[in-house]
Parts: C-alpha cells; structure tokens; sequence
C-alpha cells in the first residue's frame, strides 16, 4: 500500500523539482559580449560590443546602468552574458563607483581590462578586438603597467583611494591616477614606465639607456620601509638581470621610478605601487599612529638597482 | 498431477526388481527420445545399460563398457558380487560413482553417464564416460589482453577445474563441486585456497548458497542477486570473469571463486570498485608504464560519465569556465541547433546506445552495414543538417569510447553518464555534485560479506596502494603476502 | 554497530570543519590565526578528560539508556547545529552561481540528498570522507595555483579591527569537534587517540592556509567580501579561463552534505536510543533542521547565525 502511494508521488515530486530547472536560458540565446562602454552617469548610456561586429552592436540608457544594460538587451534580442567581458571602457571618472556592482552583478572576469577614454577617443570608433589586443600588447611589452578590473578595485580600497588606470589617448595607451570619480591628468611617458618597474608584474624587454639598449632577462622588485626622524624613508631595490651597459641601465631606471614616485606619491598622494601595504608591514607601530596621507607628504623615496645575483 | 507422480518416484529408491526399474525409469522420462536403453545378460543376471543420447560417445560406450562387461563370467553370481567384481576389478572409466535413489540415477544419466542397473541390485553403477560436444578452449571475449594468457572458461565446469588446476598445482586449491537448481541441477564449484581465505566467507557464501531456492540457473546473473549484500548499490559487489589467470590472481588474495556449469563466466567474491581498473595486462608492463595506464583508466571512467554532463552544465549555466576561443566555437556551433542542449546530448546517447544493442544483437554478416548507416547518418548527415553540433557529437564519443576503457563498469557507466546529463542540464555544476555526493556515499556503502568495495582507499589502508594508485613491482608486491582480508571490516 | 577506525574518525571530522571555514563570513586576518591557534591548544586540553572517560571503559549508548536528559542535550544540539548549517549553506548560495533563483531550493535538494545518505549509516559517512577529503586537497591545490599569482605578500600585515582574543572567540564559538568526537569514539572499536591532534591541528592549518592566502590575495578587499572563501576562488584562475569559481561549487556541496548528513544520522542514532519504538527518525531529524534554519530566517536574528 505504502509503495502504492509513495512511488507516484515520489515521481510527482521529481518532476516538479526538476522542472525547477527548465528555464535554462540556452547557448543560442545569449549574446556574448566583449566590451561595454558607459557613457553620461547623469543618464548611464551603455554601448555593447561582442566578438563579432568591430563596433557597438546596441546600446541602451536607464536611469542606472544595470537599467541601461537591461535596456540594450532589447535590440540584441538575447540575453547578455557578461562572464566573458575583456574590457571596460568609461570616459566619465565618475563611472569609477559603479565597477563594483558592475562585477559582482555580472559575475565579470577579475581580469577584465577597464580603460578611461582621453581626448574624446571612444570605442564606438575603435575596432574592439583591436583595441583589447594593444592594450594587451602595450602590458605586455612593458609599456603600460599591468591592471585589471580587480587590481584597481583592490588599489581603491587601500586607504590612499587611488588606482592606476589606462587612459585611451589619440597617441595610444597612457595611464592616470584615478579614485572612484575622479580622474587625474595623464602621467608622463616617463612615469608611466617607471610605474611598470615599481609595480613589479610586467618589465620591459628590452629599454634605451645613454650607453645605447638594455635588454632584460629577469628582474624583480621589492620594497622596504623604515621610519627615520625625518619621515618615512621608501627604497625600491631593482634585481635585475640583462645583457647591456649596467651602469646606464641603474641610472635609466633610477629615474623613471623618481619620475613615477613625483607624479604619484608626491603629487597626487596616490599610492598605485603597494607602498602603503609595505609600510604597515614594516612600520605597524608607526603607522598607527599616522595615517597615509601625513606618511605620503613626507616621504623620502630612493632606488636601488643590484645585479640579480645579489637578490636576497 | 503427474508432475507429483514423477517427483515421488524420483526420490524413491531404486528397486532390486530389474522389470520394475525400468518400468519406473521409462514412466519417469516418458516423452524424452533421448533415453538409451540397452538390456541385456550380465553373467546370467538380467541387466540394463542407460545413457542419454548425444551425451557420450557410443564408440567409447561400446568399447570400454559394452565388450568387457558382456564379457564378465563368475561363478555363483549374484547381483552384490557382480557389482563387487566391477567395482573392484574392472576399471571402465576413472569417474565411477553410485546412484541408490531415481534423482541420482536421473541426474548422472542427463549428465553424459553411462548407468549400469543389475537385477537384485538396490543402487545402481555409473560410469563417467561424457562425450557431448562442447567448445574448446579459445579466447575469451571482452577480457582481451595483449600479454596475458590466452585461454579462457568455457562452459563445462569441469574443464574450467582443470584449468585453474593446470595453474595452481598447490593441494591447497580446493575445488569443491555441489548442486544447485532444483530442476536444472547446475553443478556449480566452489574455488578458495584454503590457507588463504577467511573461513568465515565460506562458511557464509555457503550459507547464502543454501537459502537460495532457485529452479534453474542458466547463467552467472542468476547467482549474482543472491551474493550480493546491498540492494540498490550501483557498483558491482561480486565480479566476474572468463580468465583463469585472474581468477588465479584473485584465489591467491583470498578471495573465492564460483564455477557455474554452463555458463564461461565464474563469480569471484568479494570484489572491490578499484579491481574494475585491473587488468592481466598490468602485470605484465613494467611499473611506470603500468601506473600510467592505470591513471589513464581512471581519468576514462570519469571522462566517461562526467564529460557530458560538465559540456551541458557548463554550457548552459556556466559559461564563464570555458575559454573565449572555445566559447565561441560551441556558441556559433549551437547558434541553429533546433532543441536544447541537454535534449541535444540525451539523444545522441539514447542513439548511442540503440546503435551498440543492436551491433550486439545483429548477425555478424550485417554489423558492418549498421556501422556505415550509424557513422553516415548519425556523424555526417546530422551534423549537417544542424541536427546535432559537432562539439556535442565529439563530446559524445569521447565519452563512450572513454567508457570502452573500463568494460567491467560499463553497465553502471551507462546509468551513471545519463543520470548525470539529465541533472546537469537542469541544475548545472551544483545539480553534478548533489548526484556525485549521492553516488559517493552509495559507492562506500557497498560492501561484499563484509569487505567495504572501496577499499583500500577508504577505509584507507595504505598497503593497498601499491596496486591501486600505482602499480609496483614484483619485488615489492611479492614482500608481506597480502589477503584480501586485511580489508574486512 | 559499525565500528570506526581512528583515521575515519579524523576524516568525518575535518571535513565536517571544513564547511563552516568555506561559509564563513568574516574577514581572515593574523590575530584571528593566532586566536584560532590558542583556540586549538585550549581545545585539545579539553579532549583529554573525554578520552580518560572512554579509555576507563565508558560506553556512551548505556550511559544514554539510562539517563535519557544527556542524549537529549545532544540531540537539540546536533539539531541546532544542522539547522545552522542549512542556514549557511543559504547565505552562501548567494555567493555562488546557482542556476535557479527559488529561495531554500538549495536547502531542500541538499536535504532531500542527505535524506538519502543517511539511512546508510555511520560506517559509510566514515568511508566517504576520506575521499571527501582528497578532493578538498586536490581543490585547495587548485586554489592555491591559481592564487598565487594574484597574491602580494606585502598584504599580511595586522588588521586594525580584530583582535587574538576576538579570534579565539570566534574559533571556540564555531567549533563543535568536541562534542562530535564525544559521540564517534563510541562507534570506535578500539579507543586509539592516534587521530585526535591531527583533527585540531589540520582544521587549524586548513584556516591559517585560508587566511595567508586570503589576505595575500584579496588584500584590502578583504573587508568588503561578504564570503572571503569564495571572493579568493573568484579572482584565482589557475587557467586561462575567466572565472573558475563555479568549480568550487564541487567541494562546497560535498563537504555540506558530509556535515548535515553526520549530525542528522547522529541525532537519530540518540533518538532510537532513547526512544527505540520511533521510527522514520532521519527525517524527523533532517525537517528539524529545516525548521529551525526556516525559523532563522523568519527571526533574522543574524547575529546568532554569525556561529
């Protein structure tokens, strides 16, 4: 009697559990897009890119941008899926606040690229794969410092409130300091590559120096802290490795890491190379007592360059 | 009615009346063409020859019974000293028994014996003289192996005795013959090494040999419900095999072996999940390439039930995993599939499996028409015509052929991959593992007579992973005799 | 009755502190490894009076025969603790991708699973999670491949807002090895205590190796990840693939149905025992649990479920 009656409604239950299921939205149904682009906060206009059109393929505005999202959908006629997303791209700084929610409610790659758009360059007028692959390259060579969607929300949520973030220029990729809206003017050339040997993720292969090249088998770069009467001292000891003029080599990169520490640290109190997390390290009790902007406006930078072989 | 009447002769005993026995015997096979009754005069005793035509040779019947026995002259005889005389001094055939009730007479005669019924005698004598015809020992099928022997069990249990025989010379291999089946009266052989196996797996596969009350028993399948322990277990408890190098393998760990008579197939007991991965072969490879192969068989059986499932699961609710370049492959690949991707995935496997059954049950002579038919139709002609995607296609057969790796869990692969597939499509990665913790803990839950199937990796016995995990060598395997009963809990 | 061996015992234990540590919802920081030691050491002072107990020839189920309040307490215990786990189990759906958006279906096709698990008894919740647990090292592995590109080491530095003692609050609150072990030494054949440090000190390892690698990869972010587990295994791809968090979907689910599915075939074990004539005592006890998560999230007393 007992099967009689449990087995059917067994199956009942089975079925309706598994009919819980049936609206998976299916590989044709989606629209797999490469890049968005906010424009206007005051009302979020948002243009999509996907891997096939060069250019935007919908765009959509909203009173928010998960409105203005959900508003371009309807011209694609699918559900976007946004797991894919390889760059980020807002000429409005104030667009900053909005990358948090962007990922969390879109589940977006932490390595998804974010550019600012500079000088009125936008990518509806840009080839989009093109444009993902040269600032890929740019990284890659070391010419910009590597960053993703995660780094620059990690960098502002340190106390300083800055991050790095590529800028899209009629000359190419540059980089700026940028909180989460507002967006300083565009680093030197300089600085910039300065930054990348400060950082630490990607060094160029091969540099100019007085001498002539310099080229680079291996390098890596480590910070230290101490606090001295005069303020906080920072030295940024470069291990480096490479067939070329060493000498030539120190002095070049002594000065593009001056250069990067003068329009970061110094001008903005912008820390977009971990300065902050080695001074709390290396200086806790100190830093307990101070806060980083006052540990900022009186800090001593220098660097040291050694053989590779001397690395600790 | 007359069944009762015949059940009730078959257990009375066999009377002195020479008339009356046969009398008996003809009303009890009445029907049967087959029976062979030869009367004639014993040394002045009338006497009866029986056997079951086509069951022995009657050039052997006739020339090492029917001469000499006519031939036999005693002085006073009578029907005990006549028997005497043949018991004692004349040997027709090395297997001679006696039959006292019509059952016995019953079961040698349509068991290829020549019976001997004498007039004053109250049994009967019966020679084994079986001439059937039976297959010769051959490779076994399915249990393929590129080193190891190549003879496998046929379906006289006798011949498989003398093949495990000729391989274990050892008087402690004990071969013990009984009957089971109350109307096929199956010989059936138990297999152990006696200073090996727990006596008390003997003593309770008997017992379970015992409760079992089954007319006949045709193939191993019949026996295998009875041995096992736990119903509704996915995992085979009780294994089998046509080798009887394994099985010789298997005795020497102290394991017991069940010869069936007719069927090539013996049970061994009690079987652990990893000897699924285990093969002849394996020993014979050096160990590196032994222990390759075997993560490889691994991998294959997850491959083999999981990969559809992930491919869905992945597919339609995390797309996120896969790479862009792949991504857009399976995206313009499904971009005109007409169904969903899980009904997509089930009937390219439903297919599947109609195009393995009936491979299996079609003449050879039209098996290889139904492959160019299934490649053709189901690989070229559905693909283009955007039936079905080529990545599902591929997914498809890398997972089947996956599940040819490991043949002894095909049965269990096939269930597992389609319950897998339907879950995943409806809750993805999270509905996967829901029925993966469920298939998991049903896996340690196997247990035969007491040995946990999944042994030796749990309960963990780290002995055992010199032949699960990897595969050493001889001169390690061979230090510190292992039995299987180290893992009985 | 079934008996355990002492590495099963160790085995059902991790992986049942395994979960809370992958549902837990403050940040890692170094005072809270640091408390989280202190935490241990106390611990495992603790155990030493339960083992002395069983080493004089204690046997848990007479004892619970005839005084039927201690069985009592350790079923509205084990209740609570389940319900607790549905509870996190639900808060941390959220994290994860689900493909379905209907509150405690989660919940209830986890319990319709153990539902399933735990008529098999203890000796196969044993068997289980030892593999349980290799897959949990193999998925740390993973994690570890993929977060070690992502992770600064300049990040571990002390955390302004907690504290050792905080941390070994936290620890001793969440921690309920003792009163588990007091029941699985029972199914233990022998009394063999060669499993119960390593249960302390790999619960301990597994959430200092949670907190380093937390703390080196998320960094500041720390404080703002509702599940600090699962924003790790969000930004660590050990491939080139976009996000492999889903993968850890595996582990969660597993460890989840190893926790609920030992206190529920626990708590019904207690309850034949004091109520022999009871049947159908799994699922009293899995709806129990359901009822009291049910109930927490009517009460929204989320402080209390902090444990």
């Amino acid at each position: 009697m007992k099967y009689t009656i449990a087995f059917p409604a067994g199956l009942t239950a089975a079925v309706l559990l598994l009919c819980t299921g049936c609206a998976a939205t299916q590989v044709r149904d989606r629209a797999y897009l490469q890049a968005i682009e906010l424009r206007s906060p005051d009302t979020p206009t948002v243009l999509l890119h996907d891997f096939h059109e060069s250019k935007a393929i919908a765009y959509g505005k909203g009173s928010s941008v998960s409105q203005a999202v959900a508003n371009a959908a309807v011209p694609v006629g699918k559900t976007l899926f946004l797991g894919h997303l390889e760059l980020i791209a807002y000429e409005n700084p104030a667009f900053g606040e909005q990358l948090d929610d962007l990922m969390q409610q879109y589940r977006l790659s932490p390595a998804c690229k974010v550019a600012c758009s500079a000088d009125g360059i936008t990518l509806a007028q840009e080839d989009t794969t093109k444009t993902v692959e040269q600032l890929r390259q740019a990284e890659h060579a070391g010419q910009l410092p590597e960053t993703d969607l995660f780094t620059i929300l990690r960098e502002w949520d340190t106390a300083s409130g800055t991050a790095l973030v590529p800028l899209m220029t009629e000359d190419g990729f540059s980089a700026a300091i940028a909180t989460k809206t507002n967006l300083s003017a565009a680093l030197s050339p300089d600085a910039v590559s300065g930054l990348c040997w400060l950082r630490g993720d990607n060094y160029p292969e091969q540099f100019s120096t007085e001498s002539g090249s310099y080229t680079v088998s291996s390098a890596k770069t480590q910070l230290s802290a101490e606090k001295l009467p005069d303020g906080f001292h920072v030295t940024a000891a470069i291990f480096l490795e490479g067939e070329g003029d060493f000498e030539a080599a120190s002095q070049e990169i002594t000065r593009l890491c001056q250069a990067a520490f003068r329009e970061t640290v110094s001008e903005y109190h912008a820390d977009v190379f971990d300065v902050e997390p080695c001074l709390w390290s290396q200086c806790y009790k100190d830093m307990e007592q101070s806060d980083w902007k006052t540990a900022a406006g009186q800090m001593h930078f220098s660097v040291q360059v050694n053989p590779h072989k001397n690395m600790l | 009615m007359q069944q009762n009447h015949t059940e009730i002769l078959l257990q009375q005993t066999i009377s002195p009346q020479l008339s009356v026995n046969l009398s008996k015997i003809r009303t009890i096979a009445e029907g049967s063409s087959d029976l062979l009754v030869n009367e004639f005069v014993l040394s002045g005793l009338p006497a009866a020859l029986l056997c079951c035509e086509g069951m022995l040779s009657t050039s052997t019947m006739t020339e090492l019974i029917l001469k000499p026995i006519t031939a036999i002259r005693l002085e006073c005889p009578t029907a005990a000293n006549v028997f005497a005389f043949i018991r004692n001094h004349q040997l027709y055939s090395i297997d001679r028994a006696e039959a006292s009730t019509y059952a016995d007479l019953f079961r040698f005669l349509n068991s290829g014996f020549a019976v001997l019924v004498l007039d004053g005698a109250d049994s009967a004598l019966v020679f084994g003289i079986q001439g059937y015809d039976k297959r010769s020992v051959s490779e076994p099928s399915g249990e393929d192996n590129v080193m190891g022997a190549k003879d496998g069990f046929i379906e006289v249990v006798r011949v498989n005795m003398s093949l495990l025989r000729r391989r274990m010379k050892t008087p402690q291999l004990k071969l013990e013959l009984f009957v089971k089946g109350s109307k096929s009266q199956t010989d059936l052989c138990l297999c152990y090494m006696a200073d090996r196996v727990p006596q008390s797996l003997i003593a309770q596969i008997k017992a379970r040999l015992d409760e079992m009350e089954l007319e006949s028993i045709l193939s191993s399948g019949y026996l295998q419900p009875f041995l096992e322990n736990r119903r509704g277990c996915l995992f085979d408890t009780v294994g089998t095999t046509q080798r009887p190098d394994v099985l010789c393998a298997k005795l020497l760990e102290g394991r017991v072996g069940l010869l069936i008579d007719g069927t090539p197939f013996a049970l061994v007991i009690p079987k652990l999940f990893c000897e699924s991965f285990q093969t002849m072969d394996d020993y014979c490879y050096r160990p590196a390439y032994a222990t390759l192969v075997r993560w490889i068989k691994y991998a294959a059986f997850l491959v083999a039930v999981l990969l559809p499932a992930l491919y869905v699961a992945i597919a339609l609710h995390h797309p996120e995993l896969l790479n862009r370049t792949l991504l857009l492959i399976l995206a313009d690949a499904e971009e005109n599939a007409p169904i969903s991707l899980t009904a997509e995935a089930i009937g390219v496997l439903l297919v599947y499996e109609i195009i393995r059954e009936a491979g299996l049950r079609l003449p050879k002579a039209v098996g290889g028409a139904v492959s160019i038919v299934a490649g053709l139709i189901i690989g070229d002609a559905a693909v283009a015509s955007g039936l079905i995607s080529t990545p599902m296609l591929t997914v498809t057969a890398i997972a089947v052929i996956a599940g040819f790796v490991v043949p002894d869990l095909a049965q269990s692969i096939t269930l597992l991959r389609l319950a897998f597939l339907l879950i995943a499509g409806f809750w993805g990665l999270f509905g996967i593992s829901l029925l993966g913790a469920a298939v998991l803990f049903n896996l340690c839950a196997g247990e035969s007579f007491g040995f946990p199937i999944t042994a030796p990796i749990a309960p963990l016995y780290k002995k055992g992973f010199r032949d699960t995990l990897t595969r050493v060598s001889f001169r390690k395997m061979q230090s510190g005799s292992f039995t299987v009963e180290e893992y009985h809990e | 009755m079934n008996k355990l061996r002492s590495n099963q015992i160790f085995a059902v234990l991790l992986g049942s502190a395994a979960f809370p540590l992958l549902c837990r919802t403050e940040p890692f920081t170094i005072e809270g490894i640091f408390g989280a030691a202190i935490a241990t050491a106390v611990q495992l002072l603790l155990c030493i009076p339960i083992l002395l107990l069983y080493r004089t020839g204690f046997c848990f189920g007479e004892c619970a025969r005839r005084h039927r309040i201690l069985p009592l307490c350790f079923i509205v215990y084990l209740l609570f603790r389940g319900g607790t786990s549905f509870v996190q189990l639900q808060q941390t759906s959220q994290e994860i991708s689900l493909p379905f958006s209907e509150k405690f279906l989660a919940a209830a096709l986890i319990a319709l699973v153990c539902l399933y698990t735990v008529s098999l008894g203890i000796q196969t919740i044993a068997r289980s999670s030892t593999m349980i647990l290799g897959i949990l090292l193999i998925t740390l592995a993973i994690m570890c491949i993929g977060a070690i590109p992502q992770a600064e080491p300049q990040n571990l530095a002390l955390s302004p807002n907690d504290t050792i003692w905080k941390g070994f609050f936290r620890s001793m609150t969440t921690a309920d090895e003792l009163p588990l072990l007091f029941l699985l030494l029972d199914f233990s054949e022998k009394k063999t205590y060669r499993s119960i440090v390593p249960v302390w000190v790999g619960k301990f390892l597994l959430g200092s190796y949670l907190s380093v690698l937390g703390m080196a990869v998320l960094g500041s972010r720390m404080a703002k990840a509702s599940h600090p587990f699962f924003a790790i295994v969000s930004v660590s791809q050990p491939l080139s693939t976009q996000r492999a968090d889903a993968l850890y979907i595996l582990v969660f689910v597993m460890l989840c149905v190893l926790r609920i599915t030992l206190f529920a075939v626990l708590a019904a074990h207690l309850l034949r025992l004091c109520f022999p004539k009871l049947r159908y005592t799994s699922t009293l006890c899995l709806l129990s649990m359901l009822g009291i998560a049910g109930a927490a999230s009517k009460i929204s007393v989320s402080g209390i479920w902090e444990f």
